[in-house]
């Protein structure tokens, strides 16, 4: 079954049209990742209500355009600040406090938010699959034998848009190189003046804002339900797996590469069988390389 | 007086004082050093006129004006700067935005900066050919080089060493103080720590002796009290192992 | 003049993401002796330590101890043979007592409880560590006294061999010069060291044997005097 399979992969450009809709997906895993390690690094925290905070933009998407009519794409104006000051909220509410106790701490208190808000969700939104549904959504794009449909590219396109100007920010601006030295090394940052703590609030409302951009992209390519959370939990998981905490540039790597081997996987095994692979790539990874694909090798002492 | 540090306490947690009554003064323009067993409370004491350890009582002057309880943040802005034992350079960043970093409370001066980062890099020649490298890369000597050269960028009025030759080889030990006698003889101030005691009285001006958090004694190198000298004596003696035989004989 | 090779380095290379740290290192340790290693930072000296008790595997190359090849080994086993470490960068158990750190590797060793505790006290007396400390958690003492105790620790395990990566960086010097006896003592005892240290007038004092290292590989090799007064040595590492 598998060599029909194969067959089929080399007829009509399926292999192509399998490989791009990887690719396009991979983007918007790779958004999703940076977000959640921009937030490791700056504050060492594991945030584990990234996921929702990517369901929360979904929703904001999803609402602006059911109540005002607005196109998802436009709603990103509204559903950045919307992630900013939900992002800011659960900081000052739940996790800035707790910081100070430490780390555990800290990571079981971003675990009570996953449950506060997965839960509130379900109470506000019902579990119902939802979708947003425009002019563009069936539109595809044709390149000889490759479809692409519309909204994926554009999901695609603006995923990378952001992650690009995510990292002139953090190479090209003061303001950027200062929240990487934050998360190399806050206590030394602190010692040049570097206002330390507003920078890690900044990392994580950054953070969340990142999320959030890849809950309303998400919102224009598929359906979704507050209980799909974990799931991008999981896919920046293995993007870290793969690259190791990095740089923006790697990440997009990871995120290319994870959306790659799902799609291959979900072709070859069926689309049920997506998050096994994603999962069997990230327990493989973790036992050949567990510092990450990409890493500089060993800590070394000298 | 540039800094006077009167009675200080300070303990960490809540009942082991490390600091019980600490009193030293720091005089503009000379290199004063503090030197002391392990655990006697050096480095404690740098991280308490720093801002990153808070005193329980006493008081710290700096420059006329009481600091105890102030940020590090607000700290550099004064004119103090700490470098601290421990490796503290951005390993990701390169050596130029390590320097812009330290020379971060001036950022919105970009001439400023950019005229600092020359004069720093004049005294530190061996980092401005290693400009645009990671700074992950440098040598555990340039390291140090370079954390001291991002000490200076916000051209301080005092600045903390603590340990400035740590596990460093002797060429390079001799290269950074090397660098430091060139830095007393641009006028700043410096109040240093460390274990290698022959380079330290060399270099210093003032020495306190600190033992179990309590100043034994000190003041002008000079002019010790005879049983202060009497114990820098000894523990000169130490260093250089008189007491230990050599076995390389048998 | 060389006696019986109690550890031998076998031409091990050892490579970090592309950075050779040991390239073709060989060296042979003496049984009773104390072997001083010495070298710029980055010569390769902590990898050869760590290669040598285990926590490294080398690429290529072997190493022997009493003839038994142990590069294979974990560095329990090789810790179990009688090889102790004393580390660089402390790495003690923060949420024990300090005395606790102190017994914790010669408890493992099943030694006698009674002596392995008054060796501990003395130890801890001997390195100006307060008794009145002895109940603290480690993670309480400052950074030089965390060493000191992590020195105990193997001294109080009694290896066979001792392996010391810089145990005099940051140490005051009264310290400094009990550490220097203790190793004294040990070589005197049949015991084995190797004692990698940037502390030159220390190391000229205390081994009989000196390496000098140098971009993974042992440059060159001699009596204490001999090295000092090394060309190489004085221009790469020395200074004037």
């Amino acid at each position: 079954m598998v060599l029909e399979q194969f067959a089929l992969l080399a007829k009509d450009w399926l292999f192509i049209q399998v490989l791009v809709g990887g690719l396009l997906i991979g983007g918007v895993y790779a958004l999703v990742a940076a977000g959640f390690t921009m937030i490791f690094g700056v504050l060492k925290l594991l945030n584990i209500a990234h996921g929702e905070f990517v369901v929360l933009g979904s929703y904001v998407a999803y609402w602006v355009f059911i109540l005002l009519g607005i196109d998802p794409i436009l709603a990103i104006a509204i559903t950045l600040p919307a992630a900013a000051l939900y992002g800011f909220a659960t900081y000052f509410l739940a996790i800035e406090s707790v910081s100070r106790k430490g780390i555990e701490p800290t990571i079981v208190a971003s675990f009570g938010v996953l449950l506060i808000l997965q839960s509130s969700m379900l109470a506000a939104f019902t579990g119902d699959p939802r979708s947003i549904v425009t002019e563009f959504t069936g539109e595809s794009l044709v390149f000889g034998p490759i479809i692409m449909p519309l909204t994926k590219l554009l999901a695609f396109t603006l995923a990378v848009a952001a992650l690009l100007v995510l990292s002139l920010f953090l190479n090209k601006t003061q303001i950027g190189k200062a929240l990487r030295a934050v998360s190399q090394d806050a206590e030394a940052s602190m010692l040049m003046g570097i206002p330390a703590r507003a920078l890690q609030r900044l990392g994580f409302v950054i953070g969340s804002m990142l999320a959030g951009l890849t809950g309303n992209v998400i919102a224009m390519v598929s359906s979704f339900t507050p209980t799909l959370g974990p799931e991008f939990l999981l896919k920046s998981f293995v993007i870290l797996a793969i690259v190791g905490i990095g740089n923006v540039r790697e990440v997009i790597i990871g995120g290319l590469l994870l959306g790659t081997v799902e799609a291959f996987g979900s072709f070859f095994l069926g689309a049920g069988m997506r998050n096994v692979v994603a999962y069997g790539l990230l327990i493989i990874l973790l036992l050949i390389k567990p510092t990450g694909l990409f890493s500089k090798a060993e800590e070394r002492e000298v | 007086m540039l800094l006077d540090v009167r009675d200080i306490y300070v303990e960490y947690q809540r009942d082991i004082e490390i600091l019980k009554g600490v009193s030293i003064s720091v005089r503009e323009g000379y290199v004063s050093s503090v030197i002391g067993p392990n655990g006697a409370g050096k480095s404690t004491l740098l991280k308490t006129v720093m801002g990153i350890l808070k005193p329980k009582r006493g008081s710290i002057i700096f420059d006329g004006k009481k600091i105890e309880g102030k940020q590090p943040n607000e700290l550099v802005k004064m004119g103090l700067t700490y470098v601290p034992q421990r490796r503290s350079i951005f390993p990701q960043l390169t050596v130029k935005e390590n320097l812009e970093m330290g020379a971060w409370t001036l950022r919105k001066n970009e001439s400023e900066v950019r005229r600092r980062m020359r004069e720093v890099l004049e005294l530190f020649p061996s980092l401005s050919e290693k400009i645009n490298e990671k700074a992950g890369l440098l040598s555990g000597g340039q390291a140090r080089m370079l954390e001291i050269a991002r000490a200076l960028m916000t051209s301080p009025k005092l600045l903390l060493l603590d340990e400035p030759s740590f596990g460093l080889s002797p060429l390079m030990t001799n290269k950074v103080y090397e660098t430091i006698t060139d830095l007393k003889k641009t006028g700043i101030t410096i109040l240093l720590v460390d274990q290698n005691l022959g380079k330290c009285m060399e270099l210093s001006d003032y020495v306190y002796v600190i033992e179990l958090g309590s100043v034994r004694g000190g003041g002008k190198r000079d002019e010790m009290p005879a049983d202060v000298k009497e114990i820098i004596r000894r523990w000169l003696e130490a260093e250089e192992g008189k007491g230990v035989e050599s076995l390389s004989a048998s | 003049m060389r006696g019986t090779p109690l550890l031998s380095v076998e031409n091990v290379v050892k490579t970090f993401g592309g950075v050779k740290a040991l390239d073709g290192c060989s060296l042979t340790i003496e049984k009773g002796v104390c072997t001083g290693i010495i070298g710029p930072n980055g010569s390769g000296k902590t990898t050869l330590l760590n290669v040598i008790n285990g926590f490294h595997k080398p690429d290529s190359g072997r190493v022997y101890l009493n003839g038994r090849r142990i590069d294979k080994l974990p560095p329990s086993t090789i810790c179990r043979l009688g090889v102790g470490r004393v580390f660089q960068v402390t790495k003690l158990f923060n949420g024990m007592t300090v005395l606790e750190n102190v017994m914790v590797e010669a408890v493992w060793m099943k030694k006698n409880l009674n002596a392995v505790r008054e060796r501990a006290l003395e130890l801890l007396r001997d390195f100006g560590i307060p008794l009145s400390l002895k109940d603290e958690l480690a993670g309480r003492l400052s950074g030089g006294q965390q060493k000191l105790v992590d020195l105990a620790r193997a001294l109080v395990a009694d290896p066979e061999i001792l392996l010391l990566d810089e145990p005099l960086a940051g140490v005051h010097a009264a310290i400094k010069e009990k550490i220097m006896k203790t190793v004294n003592e040990l070589v005197r005892e049949g015991k084995t060291v190797v004692f990698v240290s940037h502390d030159i007038p220390s190391i000229m004092k205390v081994a009989q044997d000196v390496v000098f290292m140098s971009a993974g590989k042992v440059l060159v090799r001699g009596r204490p005097d001999e090295i000092r007064s090394h060309e190489e040595v004085i221009t790469a590492y020395l200074g004037v």
